[in-house]
């Protein structure tokens, strides 16, 4: 009868335990989803906002897109064929570059002596969010690149820019 | 009335061990501060790369160093703040850090420990440094005097704090687009730029009679590259040299904050007996 009573206890007890993990485990879980699409569907609809605006042509200064976790909304100007422009893109980091656009814009990036840098991957839309309308896969460098957008209908687009496995190296 | 003089003679005893051993404080602090600077993977072999397409070779990287603070609070604040309602001084606020009005990412806890340190009264430890160490060099700070005699009374720990003074650099500055914007020898790069700030970093702890009373804080400071991306250098170039201290008003602000932005603060503590 004792003997029940201990293992009883004891069975009690390790539940307890056992119990306490797995919240601690669940709790860590939620803090180790985010990823560079879930930050950009974040930023995307809740900012930090900054306004810039693309140029016509890529020969004169551009204003820089590239605020870190920080939607930018980027005025289109008339080009051949619709909207669209350019716009300077300081990249502070190296590696695979994250383009989420808040439509499906086309884009082109051109590295410093104006040559195309190949986009890696397009994918249009997002399972996680409606704020993401294409996001652009690209490897780059310390650098400045140009961005070209259009030619399209929209006069404005919203851009997040993030780096793969720097996401949360704030 | 035997039986009172027993019992006031073991009170007498017993009472007051903590505080009469051998007079120690309740925490006695011990600093050491390190600085250093990160590359943060911009080193090549022709020098550091910034965003604007430029290499800077640093001969020297001078932050002066004025003094470290230890902070502590009379009271266990643990001012708390809500998220969809971020304090003054910040706007968006999630997955653990709130975006600063000045562009910086502050976590949680260090936003808690300035509400705290704000609302509370309580102790303010300060370490002089006085030293202008060389980045590049990354070594040990050479200490002044702690008030106080680096003695802490009862309380919370709540923030080590580093007061900063000037940051003068030395080097040469090389373009890497064609046409270049500079020389092709470069130009060098001298001045000194007045920061006067102090960064903060939480910590957490009680100082008391239950808590080992040696506090060993151990500061780490470091200067992350990327804080030259702001200087287009060809545009603020004189003939014959870049000179910091030639920048306009609102290059220099601009400048200031990309620093801040790159400084950051490590705090360890060690907590022994004396």
């Amino acid at each position: 009868m004792k003997k029940t009573i201990y293992i009883t206890l004891l069975v009690a007890f390790l539940g307890a335990c056992g119990s306490d993990d797995t919240n601690t485990s669940n709790t860590n879980n939620q803090t180790t989803e985010e990823t560079p699409e879930s930050e950009a569907c974040e930023h995307l609809a809740e900012g930090p906002f900054q306004a810039v605006t693309a140029a016509a042509d890529a020969t004169g200064t551009l204003e820089n897109a590239a605020y870190e976790h920080t939607r930018v909304n980027i005025a289109l100007v008339d080009i051949d064929g619709g909207k669209g422009g350019f716009t300077s893109f300081e990249s502070d980091g190296e590696g695979d570059f994250y383009f989420f656009l808040s439509a499906d814009v086309p884009l082109k990036i051109l590295d410093g002596s104006g040559a195309d840098v190949a986009i890696e991957s397009t994918t249009i839309g997002s399972d996680l969010c409606t704020d993401i309308g294409a996001t652009h896969v690209v490897e780059l460098a310390v650098g400045t690149y140009t961005l070209e957008f259009g030619p399209t209908t929209s006069t404005e687009v919203g851009l997040v820019h993030e780096l793969a496995g720097a996401e949360h190296v704030h | 009335m035997r039986s009172r003089t027993r019992w006031l003679f073991a009170l007498l005893v017993m009472s007051p061990a903590c505080a009469f051993d051998d007079g120690n404080p309740w925490g006695q602090v011990t600093m050491s501060v390190s600085a250093g600077f990160d590359d943060a993977g911009r080193q090549k072999s022709d020098g550091l790369h910034t965003s604007k397409d430029y290499v800077v070779v640093l001969d020297n990287l001078d932050l002066g160093l004025v003094a470290a603070t230890v902070n502590t609070s009379s009271d266990n604040v643990t001012l708390s703040f809500d998220p969809a309602n971020p304090p003054e001084g910040y706007g968006l606020c999630h997955n653990g850090h709130c975006h600063a009005d000045d562009g910086r990412l502050v976590d949680y806890a260090d936003i808690e420990a300035e509400l705290a340190g704000g609302a509370a009264s309580g102790q303010s430890l300060v370490q002089l440094i006085d030293a202008t160490p060389n980045l590049l060099d990354d070594k040990n700070v050479a200490l002044g005097q702690c008030s106080d005699g680096c003695e802490l009374g009862r309380g919370f720990l709540q923030t080590v704090g580093l007061q900063v003074g000037t940051l003068g650099v030395s080097g040469r500055v090389f373009d890497t687009r064609t046409p270049s914007r500079l020389p092709e020898a470069g130009l060098p790069l001298t001045g000194e730029i007045a920061l006067d700030t102090t960064l903060s970093s939480a910590i957490s702890g009680q100082v008391g009679r239950d808590d080992p009373a040696g506090i060993d804080v151990n500061v780490r400071l470091m200067a992350a590259a990327p804080m030259f991306d702001s200087i287009d250098f060809a545009a603020v170039a004189g003939e014959q040299t870049i000179s910091l201290d030639a920048l306009s008003d609102s290059d220099r602000a601009l400048f200031i904050e990309k620093i801040r932005q790159e400084l950051t603060l490590d705090v360890a503590l060690e907590r022994h007996d004396l």
